[in-house]
């Protein structure tokens, strides 16, 4: 999730938290000061602070007509990420704070923003508590969205890890608490308990996903409470874990507008303000990771729900199911200390089915399916640089989005497709 | 073996306290924060890892880098060498490494081979 640092300090509440946080630890520093002046201390805590970075720069193109990720259809190098960030840990006690900008097509816009910013207080193993803009714990790889160094894949599996959903998926501001727990002969658990909420922009990809089905102009889109959480079991068996992930969206809404000309110019146009709002919108993800050796197998399958109630102008129009269905399976195998290979199949189906309509006509929509087979190669060319080639072949075009300022009608759009991606990643 | 800074002397770790400490999810022996400070590349590293982890130096250092980057824990301290390991694990405290037993003189013996 990603916020522009005013409104981020304006509205959040993870400032408080670290605050609070560091008052605290500053409240204990006479004692630890008694045999080193502060200066001393000073020195060493910012000796201490550990830095770390990332800039990539991909590009993406596929064959036919369909824009997917941006406007991949003629070729697109708006695929960029970049973080800073830095931590000190002292004690039981660790603070951090990442700054991250992206451009992914028409999200992101390179606008600087804290990714995450965290104060952390784990007083045992089985239990820590984690406040303030916290990355969101869901499935494998949720929480390194952005990492392209710690896999060979230019894209994550889009069917559960939607780039265009970032600032919908990676981040909340709240608080979780989490923690291991070993079971001797049986492993061990972690579990991860959360609640806060997610602001989102306006612009950001989320927007466009949960309107999909009528594309019109987002104004707003927000949420009372996100809450969940994951319980990963690290199995006797080394290098097998597997865990169960859920979150819950309490009264998403979206403010959308739509506009109608009343017959050719100058005839008046009338304007109508709508919503498309859900009590709850639950996510589940089963997953399964085994990395064996230089091998590293990966599978995973979740569900989304919601009841969905459209209002134009005050009036309800109609409800509908909402449910999507995703799974993905891959492989990775380390080749030589420069070469990784990749590969994996990814499918993801969308059903909107209208279980209430005041409309004087039948509404139905398509469902929305699309299969991805794609093969990757990593090039680890120094410590800090690789470079990612990756081939996609897509059937089906289920996750296009159509949208008021790029109307692609599932109707129009190619059904066997190819895409090519690249990415070179430098990182520290 | 796992060994570290001479102040965690007399400290132990079981097969389990060895893997909850090399993956940050116990960050404290006593009441000291473990740093770990692992070599870039190394034959006692590697030798090591497989058995008790399950991985490699690779999976181990992109296992660290997750956490790092996501504000999940605080880094290990990477050096060159298994030598220079042990030197930096000699004056830092709370520092924990892997080591072979012909090489951990001056350092707490946390966990046997």
């Amino acid at each position: 999730m990603k916020q522009p640092l005013s409104r981020l300090i304006l509205k959040s509440r993870w400032p408080t938290a670290f605050l609070c946080a560091a008052a605290s630890w500053l409240l204990q520093m006479p004692a630890r000061a008694a045999d080193r002046s502060i200066a001393e201390l000073f020195r060493e805590a910012a000796a201490s602070v550990q830095y770390g970075g990332f800039v990539s720069q991909g590009f993406l193109v596929n064959t036919g007509h369909n824009d997917y990720l941006g406007n991949t259809s003629a070729g697109t190098a708006d695929f960029r990420e970049y973080g800073l960030n830095a931590s000190y840990a002292i004690g039981q006690w660790r603070f951090g704070l990442q700054v991250f900008g992206q451009k992914l097509g028409e999200y992101g816009d390179d606008k600087l923003g804290i990714d995450w910013a965290t104060v952390d207080y784990q007083p045992a193993q089985w239990f820590g508590l984690r406040a303030g803009r916290v990355k969101m714990p869901r499935g494998l790889y949720n929480e390194v969205l952005d990492l392209d160094s710690v896999r060979p894949f230019v894209l994550l599996p889009q069917s559960v890890y939607d780039a265009r959903l970032r600032d919908f998926n990676a981040a909340f501001d709240g608080a979780m608490i989490f923690g291991n727990v070993p079971l001797k002969q049986l492993g061990s658990l972690d579990y991860r308990i959360f609640y806060g909420d997610i602001p989102i922009d306006a612009d950001a990809g989320a927007n466009d996903y949960f309107n999909n089905i009528f594309p019109t102009t987002g104004i707003d889109i927000e949420m009372d409470s996100v809450r969940g959480g994951s319980l990963f079991w690290n199995t006797p068996l080394t290098g097998l874990r597997t865990g169960y992930s859920y979150s819950s969206f309490q009264n998403l809404i979206s403010f959308r507008q739509a506009t109608t000309a009343l017959g050719p110019p100058p005839a008046p146009i009338l304007t109508f303000l709508g919503t498309t709002a859900t009590d709850s919108y639950d996510r589940h993800l089963l997953s399964i990771e085994y990395a064996k050796g230089p091998w590293v197998f990966a599978a995973e399958a979740g569900r989304e729900q919601a009841i969905y109630q459209v209002h134009i102008s005050g009036v309800r129009l109609l409800d509908f199911d909402f449910q999507s269905d995703q799974f993905y399976v891959s492989a990775a195998r380390r080749i030589t200390p420069w070469l990784e290979l990749g590969t994996y199949y990814s499918y993801s189906r969308n059903e909107d089915l209208v279980v209430r309509s005041t409309l004087p006509t039948p509404v139905s929509f398509p469902v929305l399916k699309q299969h991805d087979f794609a093969v990757s190669a990593r090039f680890d060319i120094n410590k800090n640089l690789i470079f990612k080639v990756e081939g996609h072949y897509l059937n089906g075009a289920g996750k296009i989005f159509d949208t008021i300022s790029h109307p692609q009608h599932f109707a129009d759009r190619d059904k066997s497709w190819f895409l090519f991606g690249a990415k070179v990643t430098y990182s520290f | 073996m796992l060994a570290g800074h001479a102040g965690l002397k007399g400290q132990t770790l079981d097969d389990d306290g060895v893997k909850a400490v090399l993956l940050g999810k116990r960050i404290t022996l006593g009441s000291t924060r473990v740093v770990i400070v692992f070599a870039r590349q190394g034959e006692v590293q590697d030798a090591f890892l497989q058995p008790h982890l399950g991985m490699t130096t690779n999976q181990f250092q992109n296992h660290w880098r997750r956490l790092f980057m996501t504000g999940g824990g605080s880094a290990p301290r990477i050096v060159e060498t298994e030598a220079d390991a042990r030197k930096l694990a000699a004056v830092t405290p709370g520092a924990i490494l892997i080591a072979d037993s012909a090489h951990a003189a001056g350092l707490a013996i946390l966990a046997a081979p």
